[in-house]
């Protein structure tokens, strides 16, 4: 029985403090799986030192080498965690890729379940989901309020799923992250190339947030998130804009029989002359702007999403899953061994 | 056959009495000789060298050369054989692997009988081998893997390292292995798949890719590989035996390679594949890339391969 390899992408900018014991955590669950005969292996880590702040780099140069599946990739400056994660994906070789945090919020430990999530229906992209709270409080309601403003703006389902613990087919992950851009939201480019999604529940816990009462993710980077996420997707405010304009042309349209037929029937009624006239000029011009104006930009949408590489097609192959599939049946039906 | 010596001012000192034989000025063999040329003040000698001629024959001919270098040059105390010679490629079947791997051991048969005339002059071979036809099947390939050649180039070049190593002890030995090797856009020699789609991306023509667009190579400028084989010819080597990989560490799929391509050509290049049997991915990590190989970023060397082209295109309009 042939291996599938498993690829781990883990962004770096400020975790000096976890990278010993992450590093240390995926060795052993690397072992563990050697010693478990899983029909998967961890082929390499790939930790993406995204110009640390702290002394990252100098634990990244200790931990390569001591462990031969890790490889470090250095890149120039601060580009952000999104693209230091296509950097990852794209120096990555494995049928499968699992995107990490630094700060041990994911656990490497959970990988065979979203795998085994992957496995069941033939998945290609399977994110973590809190089982319970992440955040304290108002933090995850805000988060979950962000999430619904952007899925009602970008129009994509998937969305209020997008996090950072994340298992991808290697082929979708590697084609999405080639064609990412600089303003691309990676989670949005995997929507170009599959639909085929899921999520899996675990239990994540932002350590460094509930010990220092820090997140990476400040209001300045949502704000940023929300903006590359709109500009990435096809927005349903366009449509929206358009839907607006027509219904003010319709308004007018109807405005302008009242008018027509007060004046024609009882044109002593009218107090003010000439109002009307100018309410429905406005409005009628106005709806025909704000048409134009969304189909102009669904057409730069559509030049600027084929300029950022949005595919016509994609193929993939997903024979290998089945291999997985019988692993996951015969472990689950083996007995729990005493003790 | 290329002779390469250097300039008389250089030659006049015991260093510079110091000759290279370089067989095929293919891709990489090309850039090889250019960089020598750059690095080294030298003038050249092209000796008549066909390419079916036997095993025998052909040491006879380096043989030849060899003298002719010595008359040139007066007694040598230095000469480098670079093989960068060869027309078998990845599909090569046996008939045309066994052809080329019975010229090259003529060579190396010269290469013995010169090293062990007495002359004194030291002796080196640079091998140009295959880490894409060697590691075939491997992915991230690091220092333990061992080749495992899945078809006939792949032989072929494990036999030309196997029939070179036999000459240690006397002769100093570089092998090198590049990934996927990637030149400028030409009509003569075999291309790869970058300079493929640069050419039909500009000429507006179809190129079909036998394989995959998921397929991951490692793909190195012939640029770089050229530069690095040059230096390591002109350093002083000892006896002993060294196999670089020369590989960037870094896999680029089929589809990122295009994206890189129609970037650097600002249009849309089209493709059309063709399933395959070289699908598989072959990958190489970076502990096992050679220490003092620089392999620039792929977008650099597609970006140059592109402006050469358009260059070269404009010129010729």
């Amino acid at each position: 029985m042939s291996t599938l390899t498993i690829t781990v992408v883990v962004p770096v900018y400020s975790g000096a403090a976890y990278l010993e014991r992450l590093a240390e955590t995926i060795d052993a669950e690397r072992a563990a799986w050697e010693d478990g005969a899983t029909p998967f292996r961890l082929e390499q880590a790939v930790f993406v030192a995204d110009s640390p702040v702290d002394d990252s780099p100098e634990v990244l140069e200790r931990l390569s080498r001591q462990y031969a599946w890790l490889d470090v990739v250095t890149l120039a400056r601060n580009f952000g965690q999104h693209p230091a994660t296509i950097a990852g994906i794209l120096h990555s070789s494995g049928d499968w890729i699992v995107t990490l945090d630094e700060d041990l919020q994911h656990r490497p430990e959970d990988i065979p379940k979203l795998l085994r999530r992957a496995a069941e229906t033939s998945l290609d992209v399977v994110y973590a989901q809190p089982d319970a709270s992440v955040h304290r409080g108002y933090r995850d309601l805000a988060s979950r309020v962000y999430k619904r403003l952007v899925m009602s703006a970008t129009g994509i389902p998937q969305v209020g799923w997008f996090n950072s613990f994340r298992l991808m087919r290697g082929s979708v992950a590697r084609a999405a992250a080639a064609v990412s851009g600089h303003e691309t939201y990676f989670d949005v480019a995997l929507t170009w190339f599959t639909d085929r999604y899921g999520t899996e529940r675990l239990p994540l816990v932002d350590e460094r947030y509930r010990s220092s009462g820090r997140s990476g993710y400040g209001f300045r980077s949502l704000v940023s998130h929300a903006r590359r996420m709109i500009v990435s997707s096809q927005p349903k405010v366009l449509r929206l804009g358009a839907l607006i304009g027509l219904l003010a042309m319709l308004i007018a349209f109807g405005l302008t029989v009242v008018a027509i037929f007060t004046r024609a029937v009882d044109a002593e009624s009218v107090a003010v002359r000439g109002w009307l006239s100018l309410f429905v000029g406005i409005v009628f011009f106005g709806g025909v702007i704000s048409l134009l104006l969304a189909v102009v930009l669904e057409y730069l949408t559509n030049v600027v999403q084929h300029t950022q590489g949005k595919p016509t097609f994609f193929a993939v192959d997903r024979s290998n899953d089945e291999m997985l599939r019988e692993y996951f049946s015969k472990r689950d039906a083996a007995p729990i061994p005493d003790g | 056959m290329r002779l390469r010596f250097p300039t008389a001012d250089v030659a006049a000192t015991d260093e510079g009495r110091f000759v290279t034989v370089q067989f095929g000025l293919g891709t990489i063999g090309r850039c090889i000789d250019s960089s020598l040329a750059s690095l080294m003040p030298s003038t050249m000698v092209d000796l008549d060298d066909e390419w079916g001629i036997s095993a025998a024959a052909r040491t006879n001919r380096v043989s030849e050369a060899l003298a002719v270098a010595q008359r040139k040059a007066g007694p040598l105390s230095r000469v480098s054989v670079i093989w960068s010679a060869g027309v078998a490629g990845f599909d090569s079947d046996y008939a045309e692997t066994a052809a080329e791997l019975d010229a090259f051991r003529g060579v190396v048969e010269a290469v013995r009988q010169f090293a062990d005339s007495g002359t004194g002059c030291a002796v080196a071979v640079h091998l140009l081998s295959s880490a894409g036809g060697l590691y075939e099947g491997q992915t991230r390939v690091e220092p333990g893997n061992a080749p495992d050649p899945q078809r006939p180039y792949g032989q072929l070049k494990l036999a030309q390292e196997a029939a070179v190593r036999e000459l240690v002890g006397g002769v100093g030995i570089d092998v090198y292995r590049p990934s996927s090797v990637f030149g400028s856009v030409s009509t003569k020699s075999r291309q790869g798949l970058v300079p493929t789609l640069v050419r039909n991306g500009l000429l507006g023509r179809v190129t079909t890719l036998s394989g995959a667009i998921g397929t991951q190579r490692d793909y190195v400028s012939a640029r770089m590989v050229g530069r690095h084989i040059a230096r390591r010819v002109l350093s002083e080597s000892g006896v002993d035996l060294t196999i670089s990989h020369l590989v960037a560490a870094r896999p680029h799929t089929v589809g990122e390679v295009l994206r890189i391509v129609e970037r650097a050509l600002r249009r849309r290049v089209l493709l059309a594949v063709a399933p395959a049997e070289n699908a598989a991915p072959i990958t190489f990590s970076e502990s096992i890339r050679a220490a003092d190989f620089a392999a620039e970023d792929l977008r650099v060397g597609i970006e140059q391969v592109a402006s050469e082209y358009l260059g070269r295109s404009s010129l010729a309009a």
